[in-house]
């Protein structure tokens, strides 16, 4: 088991998981919701994930790769989109 | 007995129908099948989690027992009282243990005492020799592409008096009945679960309850493997829409998917072969095809892979699209007692080669190596499960200790394994052996079930983690057993979870 935590500018966004996108700048085609939220941390098995923001939030990058380690937590980080 | 067993045994070997029809219940143009909800958990009641051995007849009924015996325990929240057995939200079994995880789910924890009396009652061994002495059986495996594995799964449906099919199990608000098979090609869990069987194209509430439990109890060389086809492999693709995007690929879609967890790599590997999909590799023009092509899948006794049904669990907890995620309950702070009770009707047959100098011949390898080969993967399941479990504990204390005090929740890891029954006297032993020594045939010696149903509640109120779920919980019950002296709990939770009861007892 392992934790990840997702930061971002606002907390309790939902996290969307998804499989890998192409390229950097396409979104997580038919993204799958989670009950995980941003700034909280959770448990998932050790791995990689890809992780999205709620797609009606406006943040970069689109999406993230994220490797969980047993024992240990990580951290990921989104960012708002400047308007 | 013996000789009754030999007649059987001789009566399976006569059932040489050589069928190659395999079993099918396609997913229809336009059909597709529900997602399965997922788990939801009051934190005021404890979420139980149980699962269920092989061991035959011998599994059935100590299954049976201990959800007897959560019935008679209850507790008070709310204003309202409840049965502990009502609190149970998951079953994966194996083998024997599925086809009272299939009455579970039909009729609930209420049933178990009735369940018991059927099994104490059932002559499994007279009605397989009857329909093997039946020339009428004996036509259909000739003339209607039938094999033996067909008259076990009769004997199911005649054993638990139903035709129903999966659709009547795994319905929102009730629990959540893994029954698992395995793949005898790819060694891997075969799940009966609405996943699995959207994977292989199967329509869901169409396949027979039957087939699940048949093909989880289906042990090698005794009985011929289920087969199943799988429409995925159909020249046109699956007809019915199966779920779609299932972020299922990540692992394979990385090159570091081996490294990042192997095991987690080779569950994806072997699901994209069921669903015969093209995988693309990051930074790859290629789309890598399935690593089999399985269009028949041949399902033979779930203990081959994992006779303890542990192994499902410990993948479903930490998966964070399963319908059994722990994290989403913990990130919703729904959890806070995480009951899990594994009961093993494993035993250890005496053998006469412990004695004997004679020659070992191949029948007597066969037996030896396979008995051997499920021993060594259930210990090694509950091995991995204990370090899961650790894991697990770990994780909460480091999210509480950063001040999510959703995440605190307590575990309770309950086995019921005969070995845990007093052996120190001579008693003792001669009534652990008894019990071990119950026949995993569907066919039991009067006052079977009622030893087995003796033994669960000692096993279970001698068991230091239930002592401290009845104290947390306040459990109201009969003791049937005295506390094993020296013995506590090993996972404690590491903040004070408000406690409504005394201290444990010492």
């Amino acid at each position: 088991m392992a934790t990840i935590l997702i930061r971002f500018d606002d907390d309790g966004v939902r996290i969307v998981t998804g499989d890998i996108p192409p390229d950097a700048t396409t979104p997580i085609r038919d993204p799958q919701p989670t009950d995980f939220v941003t700034n909280q941390a959770f448990f998932v098995a050790e791995g990689a994930y890809c992780y999205g923001l709620d797609p009606n939030v406006s943040c970069t990058p689109l999406w993230r790769i994220v490797k969980a380690v047993d024992g240990q937590q990580t951290e990921a980080r989104f960012r708002k989109k400047a308007p | 007995m013996k000789a009754r067993a030999a007649a059987l045994v001789a009566g399976l070997a006569l059932l040489n129908g050589c069928g190659t029809k395999p079993t099918d219940y396609p997913l229809a143009a336009g059909q597709s099948n529900k997602p399965q909800a997922a788990l939801d958990a009051d934190p005021d009641h404890p979420l139980v989690v149980m699962t269920f051995s092989g061991g035959g007849s011998r599994a059935a009924a100590l299954a049976a027992a201990v959800v007897k015996r959560l019935n008679d325990l209850h507790y008070t929240v709310g204003g309202e009282t409840r049965a502990l057995s009502s609190d149970i939200a998951v079953v994966s079994s194996v083998s024997g243990g599925s086809v009272y995880a299939a009455d579970f789910g039909l009729n609930g924890p209420a049933h178990a005492a009735a369940f018991m009396q059927r099994i104490q009652d059932y002559d499994g061994i007279g009605w397989l020799t009857r329909r093997a002495l039946d020339p009428i059986t004996w036509l259909s495996l000739q003339f209607e592409n039938e094999t033996r594995i067909d008259v076990l799964q009769a004997m199911i449906e005649d054993l638990l008096q139903t035709h129903a099919t999966m659709a009547a199990i795994n319905q929102p608000g009730k629990p959540l009945i893994d029954l698992n098979a395995t793949d005898l090609v790819a060694g891997q869990v075969f799940t009966f679960d609405r996943q699995t069987l959207d994977d292989v194209c199967m329509d869901y509430d169409k396949v027979p309850l039957s087939l699940g439990v048949t093909a989880s109890a289906a042990f090698p060389i005794a009985f011929t493997p289920v087969l199943l086809r799988d429409d995925s492999y159909l020249a046109t693709g699956c007809p019915g829409m199966r779920n779609g995007h299932l972020p299922y690929r990540t692992p394979l879609q990385l090159a570091s998917g081996p490294y990042d967890n192997l095991e987690t790599f080779r569950t994806a590997r072997y699901r994209q072969s069921l669903r015969n999909e093209t995988v693309r590799v990051q930074g790859s023009g290629d789309d890598v095809p399935p690593y089999r092509t399985p269009v028949y899948l041949r399902l033979v006794d779930g203990g081959v892979a994992d006779n303890s049904g542990l192994t499902t669990l410990r993948r479903a907890f930490p998966d964070p699209i399963a319908p059994a995620s722990l994290g989403r309950l913990i990130a919703r702070g729904r959890l806070r007692h995480l009951v899990v009770i594994a009961v093993n009707a494993r035993s250890e047959p005496q053998s006469p080669l412990d004695t004997s100098a004679q020659y070992t011949t191949i029948v007597t390898m066969a037996e030896g190596i396979s008995g051997a080969l499920v021993d060594s993967a259930s210990a090694n399941s509950a091995a991995v499960f204990q370090d899961f479990i650790k894991l697990l504990l770990d994780d909460r204390d480091r999210l509480v200790k950063q001040g999510q005090t959703q995440a605190n929740f307590a575990v309770y890891p309950i086995s019921i394994d005969f070995d845990q029954l007093p052996s120190a006297t001579a008693a003792e032993r001669q009534e652990q052996q008894r019990v071990k020594s119950i026949a995993t045939s569907w066919t039991l010696k009067p006052g079977d079930v009622a030893v087995l149903d003796h033994v669960a509640g000692e096993l279970l109120w001698r068991h230091p983690c239930f002592r401290l779920l009845v104290h947390d919980v306040e459990l109201r019950g009969q003791p049937e057993a005295n506390a094993v002296p020296d013995t506590d709990c090993p996972v404690e939770p590491p903040l004070p979870i408000p406690r409504r009861g005394k201290p444990p007892p010492a």
